[in-house]
């Protein structure tokens, strides 16, 4: 199951949507807004997405995902807007029949939709000013991502 | 012929928009659409340089030959998660 929200996200729900008897392992990513990076402080980030080709590119992360791995149940959820300090943009959560499946894929699912899924974050930083994250772009006018913490 | 082209994260910020529709020759490439739209935008160039761009939700380089109606996104490297 994928989902693109406003909503805020609840990963202990994530972890009972996981349980099932057939399953003998469980995991549960969250990914959440970080305070420093690289010793700038971050008030809150803000994201945004082509929904379209995110939720397609989604999709296709949990069937190559379940095609790879055996899988029971597998929930990929990412928040849009803006995501306050401490709180999840995003929540990973797989159950296999066993932990070796069940860590891989958890964290192949996160790595991979970092790169290929088309959500952007925007740091809003302390200083006031905003900057839109763009691994391996940088550029004069502010915008960028290199030596970003991905 | 008419496309639509949806700008995203910085390309956005740049462009000053997030859609604009682009007219163009018949058979115009996704290439030629790119450098009309950095003579609109030069600030572009860098962003675009980089970016990964979809029509219609598909992946694309700039040989592909564009149609009318085709929805083009701009999409620079993702920074979701």
């Amino acid at each position: 199951m994928i989902q693109i929200t406003d909503q805020v996200l609840d990963p202990a729900a994530v972890q009972r949507q996981l349980g099932s008897v057939d399953a003998g392992a469980s995991v549960v990513f969250t990914g959440t807004t970080r305070r420093l990076t690289a010793g700038r402080e971050t008030v809150d980030l803000t994201y945004e997405c082509y929904r379209e080709l995110a939720e397609k590119s989604m999709r296709e992360l949990e069937s190559t995902a379940r095609a790879r791995w055996e899988l029971v149940e597998c929930i990929v959820l990412h928040r849009l807007g803006v995501v306050p300090l401490g709180e999840a943009s995003v929540v990973v959560g797989v159950s296999a029949p066993h932990r070796d499946a069940a860590f891989e894929a958890a964290r192949w699912l996160i790595d991979t939709l970092k790169e290929r899924v088309p959500i952007w974050k925007q740091e809003h930083w302390a200083d006031g000013s905003r900057q839109w994250i763009h691994p391996g772009v940088t550029s004069p006018t502010g915008l960028g991502g290199d030596g970003h913490a991905r | 012929m008419v496309v639509k082209v949806l700008f995203f994260a910085a390309a956005r910020e740049i462009s000053g928009t997030g859609m604009m529709e682009v007219s163009l020759e018949d058979d115009a490439t996704l290439g030629q659409l790119k450098q009309g739209l950095v003579e609109q935008f030069p600030g572009l160039m860098h962003v675009l340089g980089h970016s990964a761009i979809s029509i219609d939700r598909e992946y694309a380089t700039d040989a592909r030959i564009l149609y009318h109606g085709a929805e083009v996104a701009i999409l620079p490297p993702s920074s979701g998660g």
